[in-house]
């Protein structure tokens, strides 16, 4: 945002007013909605830790090596619980031994309204539930809630994911910009130079400068996978309506979904897709019907065990009425893209301490907005 | 920071500091995401080597 006043180097001053005018603007556009993603995402990173300290679920009894419960009585509950509803989905919870049944009024409402969505948790090992049912959980808004809608789409759906990820780009044009402009403010500078006994505003860029320069690769992952996870939602469409269409097309995919009575086991669906996957684990099931998956299909989703496979989750169809196994679906490269890039943005995947240093260059990340509107503000032309 | 000729050529070096932080900080993060826990203090040093490298300038400034 400052603007250049060292050496220009191989820029001539052409050049630089333009990099400067790129570095100022795209940085002054985006300066308040990153504040907000970088505030919003300080007790995000600890979401995992958060949910857990707060969940009031009592912890499973099972000893260890108890094999997991069927997951049919607990849809089979789950359904005498909420009698007309339907079975959107299942989440099978790696960490805390739990199956968490998602039920919605119907496909069409959870559309209309997400927050229809309610969830009943089981004990993964017993079956039982976990907690009773809470009515008035449904569509509650959390502290965790707020922050991730302010994080991701400010509460306007699509339209707000997408002005956050255009956000995002414009925070990577002005890393690059200010990559650029770095070069010949610091050309005759030694590197981390902080100008103490100078003027105020000299200290600030000094500052700014070097908090840049020094976290600049953990920004510019952050920023960038960050507007690669504002698009998922267009990016999963696009594989829905693409992709998975044209695999489905022979398979009836615009007759009417299964009832919950015509369905086969989900167990069993489970067990299949595992079956053809032995180095996979289950991690979740899209009933048929529901709209993130397939209208006749369970749509069963696994990651691997390895580091970078558990990161990587792959879809396997399984006929709804039958049970048989479709196969494995293969994935485009901007859903296995958008994959990677999750754990590069959340700074989730090497325990607790990467969570700290996430904690710590998201202060220097808030350090260096702050200081470029300092530099900005005391340096704006005013008026005679 | 007093500028001498003495110390050129260390200004030198740590002028291409930003491309050595550069490469640690994303190998730490690379680092992290490819290989087992074992690794994952390595990953931590990289991915930490920003916050030691301002702290250290700070430090040295600021003493």
């Amino acid at each position: 945002m400052p603007a250049p006043q060292a050496g220009s180097g191989s820029l001539g001053p052409t050049a630089l007013r333009r990099w400067a005018w790129v570095h100022r603007w795209s940085s002054l556009v985006s300066t308040l909605f990153l504040l907000l993603l970088c505030l919003t995402g300080l007790p995000l990173i600890f979401s995992e830790e958060i949910g857990h300290w707060l969940d009031d679920t009592p912890a499973s009894t099972a000893p260890p090596g108890t094999p997991r419960a069927s997951v049919d009585p607990m849809v089979a509950r789950s359904i005498a619980h909420y009698p007309g509803q339907q079975v959107y989905s299942i989440v099978v919870e790696e960490d805390a031994p739990r199956v968490k049944v998602f039920m919605a009024p119907s496909f069409d409402e959870a559309r209309r309204n997400p927050r229809s969505i309610h969830v009943l948790h089981f004990d993964a090992f017993s079956g039982e539930l976990a907690k009773p049912p809470d009515p008035t959980e449904r569509g509650r808004l959390t502290f965790m809630n707020l922050m991730l809608k302010l994080h991701t789409d400010l509460f306007a759906g699509l339209a707000g994911e997408l002005l956050l990820g255009f956000m995002g780009l414009l925070f990577v044009i002005a890393l690059i910009s200010g990559v650029v402009l770095y070069a010949p403010f610091m050309r005759k500078l030694p590197f981390g130079v902080l100008r103490t006994g100078r003027s105020r505003r000299l200290i600030w860029l000094d500052w700014h400068n070097l908090l840049g320069i020094a976290a600049l690769c953990w920004m510019f992952v952050v920023g960038f996978t960050g507007v690669i996870n504002e698009l998922a939602t267009p990016m999963f469409a696009a594989w829905r309506g693409n992709e998975l269409r044209a695999l489905l097309a022979q398979d009836r995919q615009h007759a009417s979904a299964p009832s919950l009575a015509e369905l086969a086991s989900v167990q069993k669906a489970l067990d299949t897709a595992m079956a053809s996957q032995p180095h996979m684990q289950a991690v979740s099931v899209v009933y048929p019907g529901n709209p993130q998956g397939s209208s006749q299909h369970y749509l069963i989703w696994s990651k691997g065990s390895t580091p970078l496979t558990s990161q990587l989750y792959t879809p396997t169809l399984v006929e709804g009425r039958s049970g048989e196994l479709v196969g494995e679906v293969r994935m485009p490269w901007y859903l296995v893209a958008l994959q990677v890039s999750r754990p590069l943005h959340f700074g989730d995947y090497a325990g607790l301490p990467l969570k700290i240093l996430w904690t710590l260059l998201d202060l220097v990340a808030i350090a260096v907005l702050v200081s470029g509107l300092y530099l900005w503000w005391v340096r704006r032309p005013r008026a005679s | 920071m007093k500028h001498s000729p003495q110390n050129t050529s260390l200004t030198h070096a740590l002028w291409r500091m930003p491309v050595i932080l550069g490469i640690v900080s994303g190998a730490g993060l690379l680092l992290a995401l490819l290989a087992g826990d074992a690794w994952h203090p390595v990953a931590w040093l990289g991915v930490g080597a920003p916050l030691i490298v301002i702290t250290w300038c700070a430090w040295r400034q600021y003493r």
